[in-house]
Order: C-alpha cells, then structure tokens, then sequence
C-alpha cells in the first residue's frame, strides 16, 4: 500500500531535512570510551535510503505563504507585516518586524472591583473563576478587558518577583471563549521564542524572550488602539472554554507549575 | 574498534536523529545516541545472529533516549531546533519565503512537543527519521499494528494542534 503523502506528511519530512542536530560526534565518544578492544562480524543491511525531496513540497510552501500573507488583513495593525499567527483559545501570536517602542509598560486592566464581584460577574455569565492556589489570594480584581473578562493581580513577593517596575507580581486574564468575547493579539519580534508546554493534560504556549506588544480586541474584533502595553512571559492555556494567560517574571517551570494549581474561585 | 566505528558511522545519522526526536532535547541527544553505542558494544554477544544490526542499535539507543526523556520529568520541555533555509545561492528561498518556512518549521515542530508521548515517538520514527512501519515497530518494541494506528491518531491530533490559521490543506501556487 503506498505510503500516504498528503500536506501534514510533506511538512513533518520537511522538518526532518532541516532537524538541528547538536556538533557533537557521539561516534568517536563512544569508541573512545570503550577500553576492550574486540572483534565482530556485521550481517548489516543496506543503509536507509533517503527520503527524495518532492515538488509537492513547493506546493505546500506555497499554500502556507498564501495563507499567512492572507493572515494578515485579519490585523489591521499588522497588515504591513508578513505574520503568522500561532492561536490558543482567545489569544493569538503574530510575528512582526518590530515592536513599537514608543509603548508603554502601562497596564489598562478594565473596571476595578472586589475579588467577590469578579466571581458574581464570572457566574453570572454562566463561567466559572479560578485562580492558581498556588499563588494564594489575588490582590485586585478588574473586569472588562477584554470584554467579558476578567484581570486578577498579585503583588510582587518573594515566590512572585515583580515584573519590570510595574508594580505587578503576577497578572492573570480569564477570558471565556464566547463568540461575544473580545482577544487579545500579542505581537512578538523574531527575539521572542513561544514554546507548547502542557499545563495539566492540556497542550499551554509559553511565550518568552524579548517583550512583546499586548493589543487588546474588543466584541467586534477591532483593534484598542489606546492599551498597547509590552508584557513579560507569558503562559497561556485553555480549561474548558476559558482561557487562561499567566504573565509573570518567572521561568518556565515556575509558571507552569503555578498554572497547573488553578482552582475556582467562591 | 575501527570496524564498529565504521559501522555505527553507517547509521549514525539515523541514530543520532532517533535520539533526538525521541529525546527533545538537543543537549541530551548525542548524550544518548553515545551511550546507546556504548551499550550496544557490549550487548553485541547477545546479538541474534542473522539479524539485521541497524533496527536493533536503534532500538538501543531508542530505549535510551527514552530513559534519558523519562529520567527529566513530565515537565521538562520537548523543544525542537531547526536549521535555516541557505541564504543565497541559486536554489535559495527568497528571505521572506525563507522566513515563513523557517516559522512553518517551528509551529509544526511546536505542535509535534504537543503530542502525547506515544504517539509522538511514532510520528517522529516515521516521518522524521524515516524508518518505515515495521522498522518502527522493531526499534520502539511495538506491535506493527499499533505503530499504524499511533501514527494515524498521532497525525490526526497534529492537525487539531495546529492553529486554525496555519492550514496545512489547500493547494496554492507558486
């Protein structure tokens, strides 16, 4: 039976052409660190052969860059750019050329309320809140950015070290995946490395590297121009139909071991 | 020692991609694939005789690397690393094509650390290193049919990793 050859098959051999192997030479490693020396007869078999390169392949590279050049009238502050988009939940990735500098480190969160409101808010709208234990009590809640969502804070401490000087130790956004909700795209430059991690069994981004720009999208997908902000490492995963971002200073393990703690809240 | 150097540098490419796809981790692959050949010089009395001698070092190495993946941690990251596109010459991409490419890479390769173990290593022994099913099914200790069907399961749920707006289907042209 031949073997299938459609588009995902073609992508993944693609991959294997261009697989980073490490300079070491495990070879001479190896047979260096034997001390016996003795002798063996090999009833080897011909040597793989390898895999051709297939006109297909241009086939494939084309249709990826018609759809992510197609991508990027979806983005209106994006459209000058060649992106791509990776997408969990409410939260999409698109690669730039740059990222503004003139934005701000500024944190427009939405409506202050009490942690006991945020919880009516989320019930009432037929969701659950949660929040990782493991962090303790959030110190501030805010709803309403993105719309439908809700902003908890905690303060910097020694588990939760304040990213840059904003005062901040932790911020996480639940978003639920309604088709009212708005989204956030975060626009990230090639300094900028986003990495699948799993958050419990579920498949998370960890998005870390240079800063990237946070552009919040309202109900009817246009683009908030007034709450640009550049934002740290960040977590992002869905449980259900929410979706979670964890911003944070911490490394990677450290924020998806406190992702994995989350539980409802009330 | 020359003539198992000679031979272990006949499948060396295959082992040493093994380790990695099944380690993901470059720092720890040559670490296993060198191990493997380790161990396979010392394992070479219990080789059956009349047996093909590539499926069975990979399988050595195969069970290393997974050793080495296990012995990390549920937590420790499945990342990865692909070379660039050559930047002139004639065949050269042209560097926004070799941008997108090189960004196709790390979404599909970002998908595949997505993949439950299992299904992963299938997916990676087929298509990334290219053994076919039944040397698949010999390196990783698999039943043939249970190779057939991780690697259908493992393919179907790439697709549902993928993000919606990086189809892999449709047809374009260049």
């Amino acid at each position: 039976m031949p073997e299938p050859q459609d588009d995902l098959v073609l992508a993944l051999r693609e991959l294997s052409e261009r697989l980073d192997l490490p300079p070491g030479d495990p070879v001479a490693a190896a047979v260096g660190g034997i001390r016996p020396p003795r002798t063996f007869s090999s009833r080897d078999r011909a040597p793989w052969r390898p895999i051709p390169r297939t006109k297909r392949l241009l086939v494939v590279a084309a249709a990826f860059l018609l759809v992510a050049l197609a991508g990027t009238l979806v983005a209106p502050g994006s459209r000058h750019a060649v992106a791509r988009w990776l997408g969990i939940g409410n939260v999409t990735v698109t690669y730039t050329g740059e990222v503004p500098t003139a934005a701000g480190r500024t944190y427009d969160l939405g409506t202050p309320v009490a942690l006991a409101q945020a919880v009516e808010r989320a019930d009432a709208a037929g969701w659950r809140l949660a929040a990782p234990g493991g962090a303790g009590d959030p110190a501030r809640a805010f709803v309403g950015r993105p719309a439908g969502s809700i902003n908890l804070v905690w303060a910097p401490s020694g588990d939760l070290p304040e990213i840059g000087d904003s005062g901040i130790g932790l911020l996480l956004t639940a978003m639920p995946g309604t088709t009212n909700a708005g989204g956030m795209s975060k626009q990230a430059t090639r300094g900028t490395t986003v990495q699948l991690v799993r958050v419990g069994d579920g498949p998370a981004y960890w998005i870390a590297g240079d800063p990237h720009e946070v552009v919040i999208t309202d109900a009817e997908g246009e683009v908030v121009h007034d709450s640009a902000r550049l934002a740290a490492n960040t977590l992002v995963w869905t449980e259900g139909e929410i979706t979670y971002r964890l911003e944070s200073a911490l490394d990677r393990d450290a924020a998806v071991e406190l992702g994995s703690t989350l539980r409802r809240l009330g | 020692m020359d003539a198992y150097a000679s031979l272990l540098r006949m499948h060396e490419g295959a082992a040493r991609r093994l380790a990695l796809v099944l380690c993901g981790s470059t720092g720890e692959a040559d670490e296993a694939a060198q191990e493997g050949f380790v161990k396979a010089w010392y394992g070479l009395a219990g080789f059956r005789d009349g047996a093909a001698f590539r499926p069975w070092l990979l399988r050595i190495v195969a069970n290393e690397a997974r050793n080495r993946r296990r012995s990390a941690g549920r937590r420790a990251g499945y990342e990865l690393r692909f070379a660039e596109d050559p930047t002139s010459g004639g065949a050269a991409p042209s560097p926004e094509a070799a941008v997108l490419a090189a960004d196709r890479r790390r979404t599909v390769g970002a998908a595949l650390a997505g993949l439950p173990a299992p299904q992963r290593d299938v997916v990676a022994c087929r298509y990334l290193v290219g053994l076919g099913e039944a040397e698949t099914a010999a390196v990783l200790g698999l039943p043939r049919g249970t190779v057939k069907s991780r690697a259908a399961r493992g393919l179907a749920r790439l697709r549902d990793l993928l993000p919606e707006r990086i189809e892999i289907g449709g047809t374009g042209n260049a």
